[in-house]
């Protein structure tokens, strides 16, 4: 598992040569969105009001900041459920031109699909540490739309080595996650029968 | 406040406990708790995966850095919840309808300094207050002990981690008040949730499993609707049925010892 440093905006090089389960930290340029901005603009139509070329990175997030003495102030910081957005997932890839996408766990199978034909891969981190985070962190900008709320704005991001990350969706649409399923199930029918719950066992039928 | 129109002879001020309420969720939302902390300890001790290990030590030490930072623990603040553990012998300035809003307020001044996200929306609409305070949120639940005087527990309930494995206790239990306690007939007073309960009892009676499921129009007597704001990760969606006799009885009893029966709960209202 080998360890990179990135600058964002990302080029398909870049990302293509990532493997599942790689570390990466990450510097330069990066917008948060949550679940609500992408339904605004992929399902009502609306135009995302900058342009993501030299931001070719996402990151699911609704941060706490706070303007202070007129400059902002990122408070905490943390990615937020990726799953929650695989209805957008394939659309933001394609049509943002995102490179790679910041989220907690990871996405489905039409994004895995879009990431491997655009060249994307999805990140996710391994602990919930805000304070390990924030301070490589720079709020540059924010695009406010009043009628989401604060929470669902979109920022802009000045990175320097913002990490760890480990990659779960490579480039050819492969998932660190689906791996461990099977390992997972494997131990559930151990523990069922530890419990003394026979595999064979039914709940009663109700109806 | 509500006018507070009655006197205790050595009440708890308002100053006091909305001053407790308030670093209440400030020390909730930004100190870890010494026995989630041990546990967090005895787990990086134990943990076997080189990666989870080093995961685990990092959210440990950014939450030991919240403290100091006096910063959030997590970005999401979750669901703001109070418990109070209730002297018997209690009393308070204003009253309990006085502290309930001095956890209001409480609240919306932690989002506005940054203990707390605004992250508490309305569960249609998608509006957001930008100060968690909603219909029905935050959520109270009260337990009455020997004594005088008050315990505040306040939870951030993560939005999250309650997608998982189980219904929010704010739904069930608005559920059940509404299966069990609004007047059958009445409607919410909201046309949008009035549309959900008279397309839900349209639908329901289209299906003609009728009394006791053996065919027949009259499937429900009633659709019941009430919401609270929900957490920007997801909204809790809890029924509950009851059945057509519905048994429920309310009595009023007066300051002067009159009782009086009551034809139904009000629990909403008028509804």
């Amino acid at each position: 598992m080998a360890t990179h440093y990135l600058t964002s905006p990302l080029t398909e090089e870049d990302v293509r040569k990532l493997k599942l389960g790689d570390t990466v930290y990450i510097s330069g340029n990066a917008f948060t969105c949550r679940s609500r901005l992408q339904k605004h603009v992929f399902d009502e139509g609306h135009t995302l009001p900058f342009s993501t070329e030299d931001r070719n990175l996402l990151i699911h997030n609704g941060p706490i900041v706070i303007k202070e003495d007129g400059k902002w102030r990122l408070v905490s910081f943390m990615p937020t459920s990726s799953i929650r957005f695989e209805k957008w997932g394939a659309d933001s890839v394609s049509k943002w031109g995102l490179r790679m996408i910041v989220g907690k766990t990871t996405m489905g199978e039409k994004t895995a699909q879009m990431m491997k034909k655009c060249g994307c891969v999805h990140v996710s981190p391994r602990s919930v540490s805000p304070n390990l985070w924030i301070d490589a962190i720079e709020v540059e900008e924010v695009y406010l739309f009043d009628e989401l709320g604060s929470i669902e704005a979109a920022w802009f991001f000045k990175m320097k080595d913002l990490g760890p990350f480990i990659v779960d969706i490579d480039a050819e649409g492969n998932n660190y996650f689906d791996a461990l399923d099977p390992v997972i199930a494997e131990k559930k029918e151990k523990a069922l029968k530890a419990l003394g719950i026979d595999k064979d066992f039914e709940f009663t039928k109700l109806y | 406040m509500p006018k507070a129109d009655f006197r205790y002879e050595n009440p708890l001020y308002s100053i006091i406990y909305e001053n407790a309420l308030f670093e209440t969720i400030k020390r909730g939302a930004t100190v870890i708790s010494e026995d989630v902390k041990d546990a967090f300890v005895a787990a990086i001790e134990r943990e076997t995966c080189p990666d989870a290990k080093s995961g685990l030590a990092a959210t440990l030490q950014s939450m030991e850095m919240s403290a100091k930072r006096q910063n959030p623990l997590c970005v999401d603040t979750g669901w703001p919840i109070f418990y109070f553990k209730v002297g018997n012998k209690c009393e308070l300035e204003g009253g309990f309808m006085a502290l309930e809003e001095s956890a209001r307020r409480a609240v919306a001044k932690a989002t506005k300094l940054g203990y707390l996200r605004a992250t508490m929306k309305h569960p249609l609409t998608g509006y957001d207050p930008g100060n968690n305070i909603g219909m029905n949120i935050p959520d109270f639940t009260y337990q009455f002990v020997e004594g005088d005087g008050i315990e505040i527990s306040y939870a951030a309930k993560g939005g999250g981690s309650e997608c998982f494995g189980g219904t929010a206790n704010v739904a069930a239990n608005l559920a059940k008040e509404a299966a069990c306690l609004r007047t059958v007939g009445s409607h919410h007073p909201d046309p949008m949730f009035r549309k959900i309960e008279e397309d839900l009892y349209e639908a329901l009676n289209s299906l003609d499993i009728g009394i006791l499921g053996a065919g027949g129009s009259t499937s429900v007597l009633a659709v019941n609707v009430e919401y609270a704001y929900t957490h920007i990760a997801g909204i809790a969606c809890a029924t509950s049925t009851n059945c057509m006799v519905a048994r429920r009885a309310s009595t009023r009893i007066c300051a002067d010892g009159r009782t009086e029966v009551m034809k139904s709960p009000m629990w909403f209202g008028d509804r």
